[in-house]
C-alpha cells in the first residue's frame, strides 16, 4: 500500500539528489580554474636548465674517459672530490684531468677562452670515485654537482671498465640529492 | 501534490552525470596539456638538446673518423663511408644522413657552434652550440667514436 507521507519524502530525497549532481557540475566545472591556478603555482623548472648542462658535463666526462682508455688501456681517473671544471681565477684546485681538453687546442677552459660557456659552466663541480666491482671490472662514476635552490644537487653516470682491456659496458643514471 | 520541477528525475540524472564526467575529463586534460610559456621554452630547448646527443651519440658508435670542417663535421666508418654531416648553415644545426639520403633540422636559431677533435684526443669530437638567445644554456659535451683505429 502506497503512504502518501513516504512518498512525498521519496519526492523530496530526488530533488536533493539534483541539487546534490547539479553542485557536483558546478563544482566540476569550478575545477579548471583551480587546475590553472596549480600549474601558476609550479615551480618553473629553476633547476631543468642546471640539471642539464650538469648531465652535459657528465656525459662528457664518462666519453672522454671512453676516448682515453681507447688509446691508452690502462688508463684509470684519478679520485677527486669537487673539483672544478673549468679554471678558476681564486681556485687552487686544478680541473679534473677529464675535463683538460676543453678547448680545441687541448687546453682546459678559463674565463678568456671561451667565456660563455665558462661562465656556464662556473658554478659546477666534479668528483669521480672509482672501485672494484667485480673481479674483472672496476665502476668508475663521476658526479656532477652544483646548487639549486639551496640544495645541493648531483648528476651521476656511472660506467664498467673492463680490466681485460676487452671493451666497457656504460650505464648512465642520475640521481638528485 | 506539489511539482517539483520542468524536467523529470530520469532525464536530469544522465545530462548531470555526463557533464560532470565531461568538465572533469577535460580538467584533466587541460591540466596535463596546458604549457607556460617559460615552463615550456626550456623543456623545449631541452628537448632539441636531447634529439642532438641520441642522434650523435648513435652515429658516434660506428665512426672511424671525423672529419671537421669550418661548421661542419662528417662522420666516416670504417669502411670510409659517410655515416651523417653535421652542419651549421644560417643559424641551423642540419644533420644530413647519408644512408637514407635525409635532412633534419635538430636545432634552429643558433648565434654560434662548432666541432672538434684534438691532437691529445683525436677519437673525441667535441660540439660546442651558443643559442642566439642568451638565456638558454649553451649546448657543451663530447662524443667518443668508438670505431677510431690508430692510423
Amino acid at each position: 500500500m502506497n503512504n502518501p507521507k513516504k512518498s512525498n519524502k521519496k519526492y523530496s530525497d530526488s530533488a536533493t539528489l539534483i541539487e546534490l549532481l547539479v553542485c557536483l557540475a558546478i563544482l566540476s566545472t569550478a575545477l579548471y580554474p583551480v587546475v590553472y591556478m596549480l600549474q601558476l603555482s609550479r615551480p618553473k623548472h629553476p633547476s631543468s636548465q642546471n640539471e642539464y648542462l650538469a648531465t652535459l658535463l657528465a656525459h662528457h666526462a664518462t666519453e672522454t674517459l671512453t676516448a682515453k682508455r681507447a688509446l691508452s688501456p690502462d688508463y684509470l681517473p684519478e679520485i677527486v672530490s669537487n673539483s672544478p671544471v673549468v679554471v678558476h681565477k681564486n681556485s687552487a684546485t686544478p680541473p679534473h684531468t677529464l675535463f683538460d681538453s676543453l678547448m680545441p687546442d687541448g687546453s682546459q677552459m678559463n674565463e678568456t677562452n671561451d667565456s660563455e660557456v665558462f661562465w656556464a659552466f662556473k658554478p659546477f663541480t666534479f668528483s669521480i670515485d672509482n672501485y672494484i666491482a667485480d673481479n674483472n671490472f672496476y665502476k668508475v662514476i663521476c658526479q656532477v654537482n652544483y646548487t639549486s635552490n639551496n640544495m645541493k644537487s648531483r648528476i651521476y653516470f656511472d660506467k664498467l671498465i673492463s680490466l681485460n682491456g676487452s671493451g666497457s659496458q656504460a650505464n648512465g643514471n642520475d640521481s638528485y640529492e | 501534490m506539489n511539482k517539483k520541477g520542468a524536467f523529470k528525475l530520469e532525464s536530469l540524472l544522465p545530462i548531470t552525470a555526463a557533464l560532470i564526467i565531461a568538465v572533469t575529463l577535460f580538467a584533466c586534460f587541460r591540466f596535463y596539456t596546458v604549457k607556460l610559456s617559460p615552463v615550456s621554452d626550456v623543456l623545449d630547448i631541452n628537448a632539441k638538446y636531447t634529439d642532438i646527443v641520441l642522434e650523435m651519440r648513435a652515429d658516434t658508435l660506428i665512426t672511424a673518423k671525423a672529419v671537421v670542417s669550418e661548421n661542419k663535421v662528417t662522420l666516416v666508418n670504417a669502411n670510409k663511408e659517410n655515416i651523417a654531416t653535421y652542419a651549421i648553415t644560417d643559424g641551423k644545426l642540419i644533420r644530413t644522413d647519408h644512408s637514407k639520403k635525409s635532412e633534419k633540422v635538430m636545432i634552429d636559431k643558433l648565434k654560434t657552434g662548432a666541432f672538434w677533435t684534438n691532437v691529445k684526443l683525436p677519437n673525441l669530437l667535441t660540439v660546442r652550440l651558443l643559442p642566439a638567445d642568451t638565456a638558454e644554456i649553451p649546448f657543451f659535451t663530447s662524443f667518443a667514436l668508438r670505431g677510431y683505429k690508430h692510423e
